[in-house]
């Protein structure tokens, strides 16, 4: 009995610790999710999805002071995936569908060139402007959370970049 | 433009891309997932003979066959599963609908006089050799279904023949009263969902199906709906034979 009770708080202590990791780290990974997919009702499901995975997977977990960096290739992983299979899709829909519209910095014009130009991006090249230029994380910290050498992430932030920029015509009569 | 500008300028668009606090919905279901997912019995035995991290571990040679075991009493049971086969699962929402798979036989309530001939209820089953789309705003905004009507009026306007348009809300959320006019002017008919149907608790979100004229589910969206030129020319794929 004395060893069922000991399993049973164990569990609970599990539980709570679980809860309260995912409960710090939710509204980063919905923002994330959100700017790489660009569709909060996508945002919403890839979290919650990542939730999940991240629940089942959660007792392969040695360091638990590592659960953020563990949580978010779960999640981005998630994000890439659907954003690969939007790709197969046989309909393919402008990703400023549902985009927020709260955006009064850049004009209307810029803001949907960049859409296109980023819809246009591969999953990967999209996944790394994210990470980088929103999450503002170092090269090395986006290279460990997608699982790729720090090279290829230089790589794909300076072709996403380059694409961005054409997309805007920032080459035409400007200095660089 | 220089780098900073362009880079202020790229920030800023990947700013507005961010769709602000995660939703009390997402919130509360997160919070309930570790007590309404149960880890697999077998992850949980795994776990508890290998340990957590023994990918990165040499494991004693009894874990090993032990593991085998496992990984083989778990081969015979899927291949069980899928020589016995298993029950559906009852009709609750539109995640029913599978591409590839019949329609399933779920009659939806009328609106009073929406209904051809007075009937009490439709089903895809009602509209024989008709090729069928089928349109649940779940728990979407008022704007974004009306949006959504719109498309699927203007889609209608170049739908193959015999193409019916079935516009289906959960009585919890009903539809505008003047989105229900556009959409009824335009020949589309109106229907609430059954009792006990389940509007994706976790998003709320809407969804479109599409079926062919033999009653098989060709398409479905969810979320991010096609706009109505590349409906109609999923309706013109799905009405080939």
């Amino acid at each position: 009995m004395t060893e069922q009770i000991e399993r049973a708080a164990a569990a609970d202590a599990r539980d709570a610790a679980f809860d309260g990791l995912v409960a710090a780290e939710l509204d980063g990974a919905y923002r994330l999710a959100g700017v790489i997919l660009g569709d909060r009702w996508q945002a919403e499901d890839a979290t919650h999805d990542a939730v999940v995975q991240a629940w089942l997977r959660f007792g392969s977990l040695r360091e638990r002071d590592r659960f953020a960096a563990w949580f978010g290739r779960i999640l981005v992983n998630i994000c890439r995936d659907r954003l690969r299979e939007k790709a197969r899709r046989p309909i393919a829909v402008r990703a400023v569908a549902d985009a927020p519209t709260d955006d009064r910095t850049t004009a209307v014009e810029d803001r949907l060139l960049l859409d296109d130009a980023f819809a246009a991006l591969s999953p990967d090249h999209r996944v790394a402007l994210v990470l980088r230029y929103y999450a503002d994380l170092p090269v090395e910290a986006i290279a460990e959370l997608v699982g790729v050498p720090a090279g290829t992430v230089k790589s794909r932030i300076h072709v996403a970049v380059e694409r961005m920029r054409d997309a805007l015509g920032a080459d035409e009569g400007g200095s660089r | 433009m220089t780098d900073a500008a362009f880079d202020r300028r790229l920030r800023d668009w990947l700013d507005g891309r961010d769709p602000g606090p995660v939703p009390a919905t997402l919130r509360e279901s997160a919070e309930r997932v570790s007590l309404q997912t149960p880890v697999p019995g077998v992850s949980r035995i795994w776990q508890a003979i290998v340990g957590p991290g023994a990918a990165v571990r040499p494991g004693s040679p009894a874990r090993l066959v032990l593991a085998l075991v496992l990984l083989a009493l778990l081969v015979a049971a899927v291949v069980t599963l899928i020589t016995v086969g298993s029950r559906p699962a009852p009709l609750t929402a539109w995640h029913d609908y599978v591409a590839g798979q019949p329609a399933p036989d779920l009659d939806f309530g009328s609106v009073a006089g929406t209904l051809p001939r007075g009937d009490s209820t439709i089903s895809v089953d009602d509209l024989p050799g008709a090729l069928v789309v089928l349109y649940f705003p779940g728990g979407a905004t008022a704007e974004r279904t009306a949006a959504d009507a719109r498309v699927l009026i203007q889609a209608s306007e170049h739908a193959p023949n015999a193409t019916a348009f079935l516009v289906i809300a959960p009585d919890s959320a009903p539809i505008a009263p003047d989105t229900v006019s556009l959409i009824h002017d335009a020949g589309m008919l109106t229907a609430a969902t059954p009792a006990g149907w389940d509007a994706d608790p976790s998003t709320g979100r809407p969804a479109l199906v599409i079926t062919g004229r033999g009653g098989v589910v060709e398409y479905v969206f969810a979320s991010e709906l096609p706009d109505a030129d590349q409906l109609v020319g999923d309706l013109d794929r799905a009405s080939l034979p």
